[in-house]
């Protein structure tokens, strides 16, 4: 196989290395090595990964390049080196959901995730570091504190900071996270990629190691919106040993990509934007983009959804309590075995009025049937990810009095991605611009359940008329 | 609402088979406190007339099934399943890593962070 320079292929994006591997110019063995040694070079200073897995990984590269090699091509995903969220089941390679307590557990069974990645050809070069167990702000990470690769006295964004930061700082060619309330968006909005939530029910939660069952979803994290749909594409689809998996038919997301937004109609959440906690500058990224997309011909306007302000507050004691019955054994049993912040959200979470966890089912009812009369009106929603670019590394554990804890989680400072979770709807978060300070900026894009294709087309048709995706942090 | 006091969260974590001591009770009879008087200072009008529904509200059915009883059965039979789809807790996941080496003599991972970083 002709080679390009190893050092030049973790900078294409998946979807040239996909062209490439499969014009067999490049081979997923030097790809994969290229890789490594990004991380090599790189993940001492940014802790993205838990475990890399250099040796699997590489077999699964030869065993690729054997099947390009004598035409049994299995499409796009076929020898793109990725990484994973470490918060589901990989067959032999161990699981910690960034806890001691899963230290050293090794799944004999593949996540549905992962049975598809490797069916489609993927190659999993490592395990990412994420928030203990997906769930509440960490302060120990027992494998390493993530690290923003654009500034690393700043964090990455929480639970997928691994996959995050591994995407920003070229250390794969695309990634998987997971997203309760903005664990996805979150992530890519402070590292400058690309990343998409799908639908409640898009993509199988199968040996997901869970932190809110009517919460959890799986998807994409990369550097382009093409990216994003190339391995969505792989991964979403009903599955029977998720009953709560939807059977709906699969578009072509890449496909889908093309064609424009010419006449899409999009409202401006003006609860999500006009408001006091979004920074100046984050208010002037999202109206830049607001009239990028207008320039491109969709009809843009103010809308309003009264309930969202409360996304938040609703979701707290859901979320609270649905992660603490996921741990109602260890937390009885290894209670001092969780970080300290975990320890209080599980110890929260397990003596939650019913009352106040049934208010909160009810709001959320109330607040999806508002959201999918407003999205008769418009076909997708655009608002900031986070109110700020990505905060300083915490210096201290703890969640903080009442009335902290209601500033900076409840009516929080950081992020703005409840509402998707919330309500079930697919939402994509696309960098935006920069702050003064030099971090990233992240716009999101909400569209109607299971209409990934509509919010990936806007994405992309914004990422084609601005250059943010080509910035690259100081680290690389 | 009136704050819940510590002895009040002691309580409620007695009646679940938790002893929840200082310093831990502090932090969390504040953020309860948050939690629930955050939930209760939202009541808009109609919220004592719903009746939470699945996630994703079901696709659009055909009128001639669409009664109220075949709903009904519907979203019971979602409910149920959910309830079989619980995620990996920490019994099944610790029963299953019981007796097994960690991933880096397992899979040969030569970079496994914790062995060679010594994190």
């Amino acid at each position: 196989m002709p080679r390009l320079k190893n050092s030049d292929i973790p900078f294409l994006t998946a979807t040239e290395l996909s062209q490439q591997i499969k014009a067999k110019k490049v081979s997923p063995v030097d790809a994969v090595k290229a890789y490594l040694d990004r991380i090599d070079k790189l993940d001492d200073k940014l802790h993205a990964y838990i475990t890399v897995c250099e040796d699997e990984a590489l077999k699964a590269a030869r065993a690729a390049e054997r099947e390009i090699m004598r035409g049994d091509y299995r499409g796009p995903m076929h020898g793109i080196p990725m990484a994973c969220k470490d918060q589901w089941w990989t067959k032999g390679v161990r699981t910690t959901a960034g806890s001691n307590i899963l230290k050293d557990f090794v799944p004999d069974e593949d996540a549905t995730v992962m049975t598809k990645l490797k069916r489609n050809g993927g190659i999993m070069i490592g395990k990412t570091n994420l928030t203990e167990f997906a769930m509440a702000y960490t302060y120990h990470y027992p494998f390493g504190v993530p690290r923003n690769p654009w500034n690393l006295k700043h964090m990455p964004g929480g639970s997928s900071a691994g996959s995050g930061s591994a995407t920003a700082a070229y250390m794969c060619a695309t990634a998987l996270g997971e997203d309760t309330g903005g664990s996805i968006r979150g992530p890519a909005s402070y590292n400058g990629i690309v990343g998409l939530r799908p639908s409640q029910g898009r993509v199988s939660r199968h040996n997901i190691i869970g932190s809110c069952w009517s919460m959890d979803t799986v998807g994409p994290m990369s550097r382009t919106v093409e990216d994003c749909a190339m391995t969505l594409q792989a991964i979403a689809g009903y599955d029977p040993k998720d009953p709560h998996s939807w059977k709906r038919p699969v578009p072509d997301y890449v496909r889908s990509l093309e064609g424009g937004i010419k006449g899409l109609r999009i409202g401006i959440l003006k609860e999500k934007l006009y408001a006091k906690n979004i920074e100046k500058e984050v208010e002037d990224a999202t109206l830049k983009s607001a009239e990028v997309l207008q320039e491109l011909g969709a009809e843009v306007r103010d809308v309003s959804l009264p309930m969202s302000v409360h996304d938040r507050a609703l979701y707290s004691p859901i979320v609270y309590l649905e992660g603490s019955m996921v741990h109602h054994k260890t937390v009885r049993e290894r209670l001092k075995d969780y970080d300290h912040n975990m320890q209080i959200t599980l110890l929260v979470g397990s003596i939650m009025p019913s009352q106040v966890y049934y208010k909160g089912q009810r709001l959320r009812h109330m607040l999806r049937a508002q959201y999918m009369e407003l999205m008769k009106t418009v076909d997708v929603l655009i608002f900031p990810t986070a109110a700020a670019p990505a905060p300083l590394i915490v210096d201290k554990p703890g969640l903080g009095t009442k009335e902290e804890f209601k500033r900076e989680t409840i009516n929080t400072r950081r992020t703005l991605t409840g509402l998707s979770n919330v309500v079930g709807a697919p939402a994509l978060s696309v960098p935006s611009g920069f702050s003064k300070t030099k971090l990233p900026l992240g716009l999101q894009i909400l569209g109607r359940p299971f209409e990934e294709d509509t919010v990936l087309r806007v994405g992309f048709a914004h990422q084609e008329a601005t250059d943010w995706h080509n910035r690259r942090p100081p680290i690389s | 609402m009136t704050d819940l006091s510590k002895n009040d969260v002691k309580a409620m974590g007695k009646a679940v088979g938790l002893d929840i001591k200082e310093p831990d009770l502090s932090e969390v009879t504040e953020v309860i406190n948050a939690i629930i008087e955050a939930v209760d200072e939202i009541n808009p009008p109609g919220l004592d007339a719903i009746e939470p529904l699945p996630v994703i509200p079901p696709p659009p059915r055909p009128k001639s099934l669409a009664t109220g009883t075949a709903a009904g059965r519907q979203r019971r039979g979602r409910q149920a399943s959910r309830g079989r789809a619980a995620p990996a807790n920490g019994r099944r996941t610790r029963g299953r890593a019981s007796g097994r080496a960690a991933s880096g003599a397992r899979t040969g991972a030569r970079r496994a962070k914790t062995s060679r970083s010594g994190r």
